[in-house]
């Protein structure tokens, strides 16, 4: 089958979105030791395709995740939109770090902003600490994942 | 070959208010700003239209939680596979026992159902009709920190309705919050926004149980708090007409400071399956609901 160059890269485009979907629907019910993982762990894809390639993840689609995430988990529907959309105003100012040697700087500026929405969601004390020591943690490994997938798609593109 | 994989532009990139090329049509120069105007609606109508609020809410738990019940279902379906089949034999062993005890059991109870029917005929006390219930399964328990739900795997299709009680065997875990065509969002007592009027069973003291976040509810509105003790079992009131009286809903943990702390029966890790009683409406609920009707 034949398949328009135009259709592919929308396609691939729309990925970022359902990848991220996928992750909370994965995610949603997963704990350690009474501290979820879940809004970490959305907000991993989420820093990482605004960081690298913000036109795969346009305002629309972190509206409609931010929507897809309170219905999901039962919180006031646009909250999750309205941090997401001041993520995608802050977040394209870290771009002008993108260097040779960059991880550990993406890493940490990732720490300081998945604090920084921790809080506004709400939590504190040890679920709080918990929950935040478990998403940088799996920062790495996500990002590698993504970065695999992001080479990749780059060449449909 | 590298951990992470570094990028071909390498070359920093300056921070543009809008990442959009401005060769791009009008209409989508200016679609961030669709956004926005939508969040601002939204958080509007939650401030004046609470009915249109509610309805945006529901529509979107409708398609959500489909999607996340086709997704839920088949893990859950293996997991409960093979759960069964390593529990299927040593529960078979045990249910014939059970079930011979309880055969028992019920030749010996017909003879006092027979007199307890007569007695209360005789002295005009009206039967109290069984709760039916629907056993439900627990698809998933999305949790975030915040909010404790369980999201079940059967809807308004199968005949639930919004505030109905969920149990367990052990006791009360909640009620359902919001209802879809084939699923169901049910809130846990330790929610935050869980309210459910209870009373005590040794001090007879009536008062709310409010979810707080954590795994011990609290019970508020106590008139003396002085009277209720450690270890004394909680149970529901009545009041309201959601729940029925009598259902065990949890222990007494402490008592620090006046704040009395509940421990529930139901353990909200393990369950599986849940209970969706099927009450008459009665109280304020129901006279609301007949006037709805009416």
């Amino acid at each position: 089958m034949k398949v328009s160059q135009g259709l592919l890269s929308f396609l691939v485009k729309c990925l970022p979105t359902v990848c991220i979907a996928f992750l909370i629907l994965c995610g949603c019910s997963m704990q350690m030791g009474g501290a979820p993982l879940l809004p970490v762990l959305y907000l991993i894809p989420v820093y990482y395709w605004l960081v690298f390639r913000p036109t795969w993840l346009p305002i629309v689609s972190l509206l409609g995740i931010g929507f897809f995430y309170d219905a999901l988990m039962g919180r006031e529907l646009g909250f999750s939109s309205a941090i997401l959309l001041f993520s995608a105003l802050g977040l394209p100012y870290v771009r002008v770090f993108i260097t040779r040697h960059v991880f550990y700087l993406m890493w940490g500026l990732f720490c300081v902003y998945s604090l920084v929405v921790l809080c506004l969601y709400g939590l504190s004390g040890g679920i709080l600490f918990r929950s935040w020591i478990y998403g940088i943690s799996l920062y790495p490994l996500i990002a590698w994942c993504l970065s695999h997938f992001h080479v990749r798609c780059d060449a449909y593109v | 070959m590298p951990f992470f994989i570094r990028h071909k532009d390498l070359k920093p990139v300056k921070p543009t208010p809008n990442p959009y090329s401005s060769r791009l049509p009008w209409w989508r120069q200016h679609m961030g700003l669709w956004p926005l105007l939508c969040l601002l609606l939204l958080g509007g109508s939650f401030q004046f239209s609470p009915h249109f609020h509610a309805f945006a809410e529901q529509v979107f738990f409708e398609k959500v939680s489909w999607l996340e019940g086709v997704v839920a279902r088949p893990f859950h379906a293996v997991a409960s596979l093979f759960a069964e089949a390593t529990a299927f034999r040593q529960d078979m062993v045990s249910l014939r026992s059970e079930n011979e005890a309880l055969k028992w059991k019920t030749q010996a109870l017909s003879r006092l159902h027979a007199e307890n029917a007569a007695l209360r005929r005789a002295l005009h006390v009206p039967d109290i009709t069984p709760y039916r219930s629907i056993v439900v399964p627990v698809l998933a328990t999305p949790y975030d920190g915040l909010h404790h739900l369980f999201l079940v795997g059967k809807g308004s299709a199968q005949g639930l309705i919004k505030n109905q009680a969920v149990i367990v065997p052990e006791g009360v875990v909640g009620r359902l919050e919001k209802v879809g065509q084939e699923v169901a969002h049910v809130l846990l007592l330790n929610d935050r926004r869980s309210r459910l009027p209870v009373m005590t069973v040794s001090s007879e003291q009536k008062a709310i149980l409010a979810g707080e976040g954590d795994g011990f509810p609290v019970l508020v509105y106590v008139s003396n708090t002085r009277n209720v003790k450690r270890g004394e079992q909680v149970v529901t009131s009545g009041l309201g007409g959601m729940f029925p009286v009598g259902l065990p809903v949890g222990i007494v943990e402490d008592v620090v400071n006046g704040k009395i702390r509940v421990r529930p029966y139901a353990p909200f890790q393990k369950l599986d399956w849940v209970h969706v009683l099927q009450l008459p409406a009665t109280g304020e609920i129901g006279r609301a609901l007949e006037e709805c009707q009416g």
